[in-house]
């Protein structure tokens, strides 16, 4: 549905002077800053996919986002959706496409909700019956009805949102972009944002691919992750396997029950034997022990068991490796761990 | 509403993508935009009256100059007080024609600014259509009715009369005047995708057309006559045009049958602006913002 | 902007007598001649706008004349400096400077300090007036060759009129910035602002010689607009400078601008008064 191939994206800006008459050599000079936005960056998206595609500020997301929906046009590559060159046939392309960006609405400011997704649908040329059965049903799925009648100026970031959501859906387009929709909404609507994006692609097989800082949101609805930095893809694949691979270990969190006192504590050594080692902590809490362990070579059970036999535990819980702290190391490190 | 209903109403998808939108598509579509735009105004209703004066201030400032100048002196470059009257009603009438639909061009700068535009280039409708019924400003009005009074008084005062012909002839002057003033605010309004603060060019235009457009150009002097007839058309937005009306075409430089090709020199002038917009915009999305 | 913020990192400046202020308002009025630069676009604009207009004035007055010489006393050549200057001085009125830092300081609320001390307040607004008639200066003096061509200009007209020039600029500013300072304080009361002051700008210039002498308005209008401050901040200065106001004629004059100046600056402490009661009122 989505073909991508070596898209290369420089912004060139003339370099900004300094000293005497800086705005005005600035307006004549030939020099040039040349920033390389996205760099090379291939990949293929199926039709009914979802894809997290995600990179720290500055990554490129953004940019990749705007050449994609035709916005910008690249220094050099291929891109083509549906068949069609984006920034070539741009109103062709907006026929087949929603577009939510998190911070700015598409919805007309003065007036009512309601008149906004009217609008939407003649500027779609949605007939008449499709358009009123779309509309009850977004209006139940997003729970909008309360505030239909309210002018977009008037309306919560939340309520605001879910009428992004719904103009953005409303004309059943193949495919679905989200640039940051769930950023600054409460628990609940996020929730409910999420819910309405796994129904519509369920049940219309929509593409859809999501730019999000959100990480949950990207392991709860992503089949597939494109992570992004420096304008570079640094991984492509599903999210299972990033965490399997660059974060392998789960931590059981092991209380010992004892009296306060340690009469054998732990160490080091003891653990290794069954393929785990202690995470230092404060040790404000001396019944207290983290314990790291890789997954795939060590059973956790196997592991419960054999410190159950040589400890006396009163309790035990194990925390799974989340895809948000691997993503901060490769943020940070600013690559992949090898 | 049950699954298997949503599944029945949901219509099969083709494989190919989409057709480009109709001309008559487009159409409709621009008609629904600009009435939700109307109704958007339609709350502004207190600012009304201090857009109404401003317009009546800022068209009509150089109307009091010229009633008070010419209630000591007898003419100006030949023109006495009616004839001068009809060529100024001549051309805020244009003025107030190329303002109503286009005056969102204004907002263009701020737009492109902080990111309101991108979404233009992600609907299936031409962008600058949508700039333009975006919403409607109340103030353009005050424009309006200032040329409606002066038109009024303007008739009285030179004794028109306002036959079929008449009538057609000003229409067709009024129209092409606004075109060339509506392809001056596009072609500067492009700009705004290339440098940040456009609007101090507008302004500057727009203060000179309203000083040098309300006059008899053949008072500024041979030199300045000749650029704004045939460089900048500023002669065939009204002084040509009321020429002809008031049939005064001495020292106008050219034959006053021309008068009748200020709607084709307006169209020719409007469609190139229109391609400087497009190639301007496609110089927007190679570097973005 | 930085200039304000800058201005506001100054101390209290209010809690010392006026006369104790002198370096730091030198400091206040540098900086707002920095600011100035930073509004250079601007002024840049409205100075080419003015450009325009001398052009257009010198053009249609030569046509006037040409038509019927000897309405006005004054020659043609003479008229022209004097729309020349008078221009020139209307745009070097800081209506729009006075209204944005007015604004400024009720945004940030800093004005609430001025409500105690309006004597500390004054001072610094005459010296942020003072830095931007020194980028205007600066200004002018650049585009001279280019306004000298629009329009025309000469010495003023002997050196008693180049000293009574330089008084009756003086309050003549102090007329317009008084008056600037009470539009601004329209605020208070309307949203409207914006509109308003372009409105008054319009009004204002037409009312106050720079497009027509006073001597030209006809009947009723011409004694409206002798009895309004208008005339006083660009008719007198720039007849002055050209000569047509000359001996005591131009020193009564001149008073009539001092009495100006006492009458605005009178209502406008009564108009800051009945401000700073609402803004309290309000909670600002």
């Amino acid at each position: 549905m989505i073909r991508v191939e070596g898209l290369t994206k420089e912004f060139t800006r003339p370099k900004r002077q300094t000293g005497h008459l800086a705005g005005l050599r600035t307006l004549v000079t030939r020099e040039v800053e040349r920033t390389t936005a996205v760099d090379d960056v291939s990949f293929d998206i199926q039709s009914g996919e979802m894809v997290g595609y995600i990179g720290p500020n500055g990554a490129g997301k953004s940019t990749t986002i705007k050449i994609m929906t035709g916005i910008l046009v690249p220094t050099s590559g291929t891109v083509e959706v549906g068949g069609v060159v984006p920034w070539k046939d741009r109103q062709r392309n907006a026929l087949q496409i929603g577009v939510v960006f998190g911070q700015r609405t598409q919805l007309w400011w003065d007036l009512p909700l309601k008149d906004s997704l009217d609008l939407i649908a003649t500027l779609y040329r949605m007939p008449p019956e499709v358009y009123r059965k779309q509309f009850d049903r977004f209006v139940d799925m997003l729970d909008m009805a309360e505030f239909l009648d309210r002018p977009v100026r008037q309306l919560s970031l939340g309520q605001r949102m879910r009428g992004d959501l719904a103009a953005a859906m409303l004309y059943q387009p193949r495919i679905l972009y989200l640039d940051e929709p769930t950023i600054g909404l409460d628990v609940v609507a996020k929730a409910t944002m999420r819910d309405f994006i796994e129904e519509v692609n369920r049940e219309h097989g929509t593409t859809v691919v999501l730019t999000t800082h959100d990480i949950a949101d990207v392991e709860r609805l992503c089949s597939r992750v494109i992570l992004i930095d420096h304008g570079r893809v640094l991984y492509d694949g599903t999210p299972t396997e990033l965490k399997q691979r660059y974060a392998p270990h789960r931590t059981l969190i092991v209380r010992v029950a004892g009296d306060g006192e340690q009469t054998d504590p732990m160490t080091d050594a003891d653990v290794a034997a069954f393929g785990a080692e202690i995470v230092p902590d404060d040790g404000a809490d001396p019944d207290l022990v983290r314990l790291r362990f890789e997954g795939g070579r060590t059973a956790a059970s196997d592991l419960i068991a054999a410190l159950a036999a040589r400890y006396s535990i009163a309790d035990v819980s194990i925390v799974e490796p989340d895809l948000e702290g691997v993503v901060r190391q490769i943020y940070l490190r600013q690559g992949l761990p090898e | 509403m049950s699954v298997a209903d949503a599944v029945a109403t949901t219509p099969v998808r083709a494989e190919a993508a989409p057709l480009r939108p109709t001309v008559a598509e487009s159409a409709s579509v621009t008609w629904a935009l600009i009435k939700a735009a109307l109704r958007g105004a339609a709350q502004y209703r207190l600012n009304f009256i201090l857009a109404a004066l401003m317009g009546i201030a800022y068209q009509g400032s150089g109307f009091a100059f010229i009633a008070v100048v010419l209630s000591r002196f007898p003419s100006i470059g030949g023109w006495t007080f009616p004839e001068i009257a009809v060529l100024y009603a001549l051309r805020v009438l244009a003025h107030a024609t190329y303002l109503v639909p286009l005056y969102m061009l204004n907002e263009l700068d701020d737009l492109v600014r902080n990111g309101t535009f991108d979404r233009f280039l992600l609907r299936p409708l031409n962008p600058l259509i949508q700039v333009l019924t975006r919403r409607f400003s109340v103030n353009t009005l005050g424009d309006v009715l200032t040329a409606i009074g002066i038109l009024i008084f303007a008739s009285s005062i030179a004794h028109l009369t306002w036959t079929p012909a008449h009538i057609l002839f000003a229409a067709s002057a009024v129209l092409g005047g606004a075109l060339i003033e509506g392809a001056l605010a596009v072609s500067i309004s492009s700009l705004s995708f290339r440098f940040v603060e456009v609007w101090p060019a507008r302004y500057l235009v727009d203060n000179v057309l309203l000083n040098f457009g309300s006059y008899p150009l053949s008072v500024f002097g041979f030199v300045a006559q000749w650029v704004m007839t045939w460089i900048l058309p500023v002669a065939f937005i009204a002084w040509v045009p009321a020429a002809v009306i008031l049939n005064h075409t001495g020292g106008l430089g050219v034959s006053g049958a021309i008068a009748w090709l200020a709607p084709v020199v307006g169209a020719v002038w409007f469609a190139l602006s229109y391609q400087f917009w497009r190639h301007e915009l496609k110089n927007y999305a190679s570097t973005g913002n | 902007m930085t200039a304000v913020a800058m201005t506001t990192d100054l101390p209290p400046l209010a809690a010392r007598p006026w006369w104790r202020q002198w370096g730091a308002l030198r400091h206040v009025a540098r900086l707002r001649t920095a600011a100035m630069f930073a509004y250079r676009n601007t002024m840049l604009l409205f100075l080419g706008v003015s450009i325009v207009q001398i052009f257009m004035l010198k053009k249609v007055w030569g046509a006037l004349y040409a038509a019927r010489p000897g309405v006005l006393s004054i020659p043609l050549a003479d008229l022209i400096v004097y729309l020349t200057i008078a221009n020139l001085i209307v745009w070097s009125f800081p209506t729009h400077t006075v209204s944005r830092y007015l604004r400024e300081r009720i945004r940030e609320g800093s004005v609430v300090f001025d409500l105690v001390r309006p004597v500390g307040f004054v001072p610094q607004l005459v010296a942020q007036l003072v830095g931007t008639l020194g980028g205007a200066l600066l200004i002018i003096v650049i585009a001279l060759p280019v306004v000298a061509l629009a329009g025309s200009l000469s010495l003023p007209a002997g050196a008693q009129a180049a000293g009574m020039f330089a008084v009756s600029l003086l309050c003549a500013y102090g007329i317009a910035g008084l008056l600037s300072m009470m539009l601004s304080m329209v605020a208070f009361w309307t949203l409207e602002i914006d509109g308003l002051t372009m409105l008054y700008v319009l009004v204002a210039s037409f009312l106050s010689g720079a497009l027509v002498p006073v001597a030209v308005f006809p009947g009723a209008l011409r004694t409206v607009v002798e009895w309004l401050p208008f005339q006083a901040t660009t008719y007198v200065p720039a007849s002055i400078y050209v000569g047509s106001l000359a001996g005591s004629e131009a020193w009564r004059a001149i008073g009539l601008q001092l009495a100006w100046v006492v009458i605005l600056g009178l209502a406008a402490a009564l108009m800051w008064r009945r401000a700073m009661r609402r803004v309290v009122v309000q909670g600002g």
